[in-house]
């Protein structure tokens, strides 16, 4: 047992040591990348397509349950957003509130027949309304049936080639829509392209900004993957636009998955791949979004813990790709990377601590080392969060994580604020 | 069995640290150095912009030679030159680049391995070459790197020359490029000229489509006779990208052509010409519009209810007479049509009680 333990600890020794190490590579990737992208930023031509005739049309699909506070102010934010050709279309999800009533309020609703242009199974339409006052809004009254549903009626019903689904709560950068569509005007194999979105924690809670600390970290992280890997996924909580005709074409959204934007994520990985099609899946450096943090720990765990679970049932239904020579780096490294990370991460977590304890207990492990165990661990931890912070000084997430007194490194955002916190 | 010691794993931790705080120095310093050469940047802008203002050649020469000197250093005259200069400023930064021998430089690093420096000599070269370069530029449209090829099209696109148009429009051809982005180079009313030959041309068969798309963007009158002879003989593309093309040009000399595509045999195409007559209906059309509202196709019916609902009230009694018809599609389209329609006149009268 003594034996047992020595060893236990001296593997988490090493675990750690190399969890360092890591932790350095991805800062210096990082660095290297941010200098690389700041050299290319010049060449990056954002305004053209923000004013251009030939931009790809967008529909931003918004659906809604229970969202009579912010759902009135989201559509006129997405209206005035400034992409040059977009539609919005809100699918309300049987909500009990006021939702409908709100928005036939705000843009004099009135009911009209639109035809769906893409078949896909979902619940019942039961009305669709249009707004004398902006052509661009269409609002669909539906049976219950859950947001992928909801996402999925949105889609039969859309008219443009990229959709983008976007939660009312999500406070969009201004030119959010616009950076995310831009891989689409210049190649066309691009079928889907996403960003992280950061926690939006300006006045918020500490527990939102321990949030947003781990949003942006993981922000990192996923960058330099990304970066590395070809953008092969986009990570939880990110804002994307899509090729409706790809996304059609692979089933939609999988109302039956608690991730569904990862699985449909994976699923269009694995559409395009069983068939032999030439794509591109592209991936924005920097948050482009951001979302309301929880006000309680328990709200930050049970968000967390959905995420996982989304994470877990997305991964257990694409296993089939795991170890799979068809997908690439996809199957060999980033599936089984996440599903380590995503099943063992816990469990080893908690044997580390009981081993300590029990180590500690037993006289096994001297508490020096376990000081050292300690150290290194919230090293690795807070140097990950300083370069985040760093290097996401100009978009403002710093100053969303620090408050408007906090550290400010540098650059001015400009929000788009979809919803009031 | 012997496990590891706080004398063995205290080094082996340390110099993991040490590594780990190494590479938050080099970011933090690489962080600080990047905001330092952007406050210069600022400042070398602003002196740059006071040489223009005061016609300082030998400034100007100064800026020129360290942006000569230094492919990085670059980014004031870029940043000028992106803002639009006077013809004035153009050729007094143009002999300073000359003089100082930047414009061969600038040449030179078209060919650059660094596609970076490809992409922004292509910038200056178009800036301030005082030859035309479009013919330079061209081979830059096929580069590897799509943010280069993109970036020459802009640059190409910013010299609004025939040679440039021409060029472009030579890249239709290939697909090198996504269509569309050269397609906004040339929307402007100076390329029509070069459009309208291309058009005519046996070669630009593959690509006629696209210059119809082209010649509506420029909205110039000059592309109604080329968009005319394709709306009547074109392929079923071509017909649809000239009415497109002939709603984006909106003037009255375009509705007769709409109108007579309204009678097309391919739906797509007489849903496009009712949607190019949206804000363009006149009297003349009422009854055309009228008889889409009857039209087999969905999509027709519906852009067809939207032209009369904007075209006043002449519109508003055309719905009115299909709302009450024998045709139900056609009087469900009209019905929404004039609800919308109702509502809009609700909605204003809202405001102005408002305003009141």
């Amino acid at each position: 047992m003594r034996s047992l333990l020595g060893t236990g600890n001296d593997v988490i020794l090493l675990l750690l040591v190399a969890l360092n190490l890591a932790a350095t590579a991805i800062i210096l990737a990082a660095a290297r990348l941010d200098a690389r992208e700041r050299r290319r930023r010049d060449l990056v031509d954002v305004s053209t397509i923000a004013r251009s005739e030939l931009t790809t049309a967008l529909s931003v699909i918004v659906p809604a349950h229970e969202h009579e506070r912010e759902i009135v102010h989201a559509v006129r934010a997405l209206l005035d957003s400034g992409y040059p050709t977009l539609e919005v279309i809100v699918v309300d999800d049987a909500s009990h509130d006021g939702t409908i009533d709100e928005l036939r309020r705000a843009f004099s609703l009135v009911p009209v027949e639109r035809v769906p242009r893409s078949r896909l199974a979902t619940r019942r339409v039961l009305r669709a309304y249009a707004s004398p006052l902006d052509a661009r809004l269409l609002v669909l009254d539906k049976e219950p049936g859950g947001r992928a549903d909801a996402l999925n009626t949105g889609l039969r019903f859309a008219r443009y080639p990229l959709v983008c689904p976007v939660d009312p709560q999500l406070s969009l950068d201004h030119d959010a829509l616009v950076r995310l569509a831009r891989p689409f005007q210049t190649d066309a194999a691009t079928i889907a392209c996403g960003a992280s979105t950061r926690i939006a924690a300006e006045r918020g809670s500490p527990v939102a900004r321990l949030q947003s600390l781990a949003r942006l970290r993981m922000s990192l992280i996923s960058r330099i993957g990304a970066a590395r890997l070809g953008g092969p996924l986009l990570g939880s909580g990110a804002l994307a636009v899509f090729s409706r005709e790809v996304v059609v074409s692979a089933g939609g959204y999988d109302g039956t998955t608690p991730g569904e934007d990862l699985e449909l994520v994976l699923r269009l990985h694995r559409h395009c791949r069983d068939n032999g099609r030439h794509y591109r899946v592209a991936s924005l450096g920097r948050p482009v979004a951001g979302s309301p943090g929880s006000d309680s720990l328990l709200a930050a765990w049970r968000r967390a813990r959905g995420a996982r679970r989304g994470t877990t049932a997305a991964l257990a239904r694409h296993r089939g790709m795991l170890l799979r020579r068809r997908y690439g780096t996809l199957g060999w490294l980033v599936l089984p990377a996440i599903t380590v990370h995503a099943l063992l991460r816990r469990p080893i977590a908690l044997a580390a601590v009981g081993g300590a304890i029990a180590g500690l207990a037993l006289g096994v492990v001297a508490p020096s080392l376990t000081i050292v165990d300690g150290v290194l661990l919230a090293s690795a931890t807070a140097g990950l969060s300083l370069a985040a912070l760093l290097l996401d000084g100009s978009s403002g997430a710093a100053r969303s994580l620090t408050g408007t007194r906090g550290l400010r490194l540098s650059g001015d955002p400009v929000h788009l604020p979809l919803a009031r916190s | 069995m012997s496990h590891l010691s706080i004398s063995a794993s205290g080094p082996l931790a340390a110099a993991s640290l040490l590594l780990l705080g190494l590479s938050l120095l080099r970011l933090f310093a690489l962080e600080q150095r990047q905001q330092r050469r952007d406050r210069e940047a600022a400042e070398r802008q602003s002196a740059l912009e006071d040489a223009l203002e005061r016609a300082d050649a030998s400034a100007l020469a100064r800026h020129c030679l360290q942006a000569r000197n230094d492919p990085d250093l670059d980014r004031d005259l870029r940043a000028i030159v992106g803002r639009g200069l006077s013809s004035q400023q153009r050729g007094l930064l143009a002999a300073a680049a000359q003089e100082t021998g930047l414009i061969d430089c600038l040449r030179a690093r078209l060919a650059s391995a660094d596609a970076i420096t490809r992409g922004r000599a292509a910038q200056l070269v178009a800036a301030l070459s005082s030859a035309e370069p479009a013919l330079e530029l061209e081979p830059l449209l096929e580069d590897e790197d799509a943010d280069v090829r993109l970036a020459a099209a802009r640059a190409i696109g910013e010299l609004e020359t025939r040679e440039a148009d021409r060029v472009l429009i030579r890249a239709l051809g290939r697909d090198a490029i996504e269509p569309d982005r050269l397609l906004e180079q040339l929307a402007r009313p100076g390329a029509v000229r070069e459009l309208v030959l291309a058009s005519y041309r046996p070669e630009s068969a593959p690509i006629r489509g696209l210059l119809a798309e082209a010649l509506g963007l420029t909205r110039s009158l000059l592309a109604i006779a080329t968009l005319a002879s394709l709306v009547r003989v074109g392929s079923d593309e071509e017909r649809l990208r000239a009415c497109r093309a002939l709603g984006r040009i909106g003037r009255p000399d375009v509705v007769p052509l709409l109108l007579e595509a309204l009678a097309d045999d391919t739906w797509p195409v007489r849903a496009q010409a009712a949607r190019g007559l949206t804000g363009l209906a006149g009297l003349s059309c009422i009854g055309d519009l009228e008889r889409a509202l009857c039209d087999r196709a969905w999509w027709v019916r519906a852009n067809a209810a939207e032209a009369l609902r904007i075209a006043g009230p002449e519109g508003i009694a055309a719905l009115e007479r299909a709302a009450s018809g024998s045709d139900r599609f056609a009087a469900e389209r009209a019905r929404e049509a004039l609800a919308l329609a109702t509502a809009r006149g609700d909605g204003a009268r809202a405001l102005l009680e408002i305003a009141a």
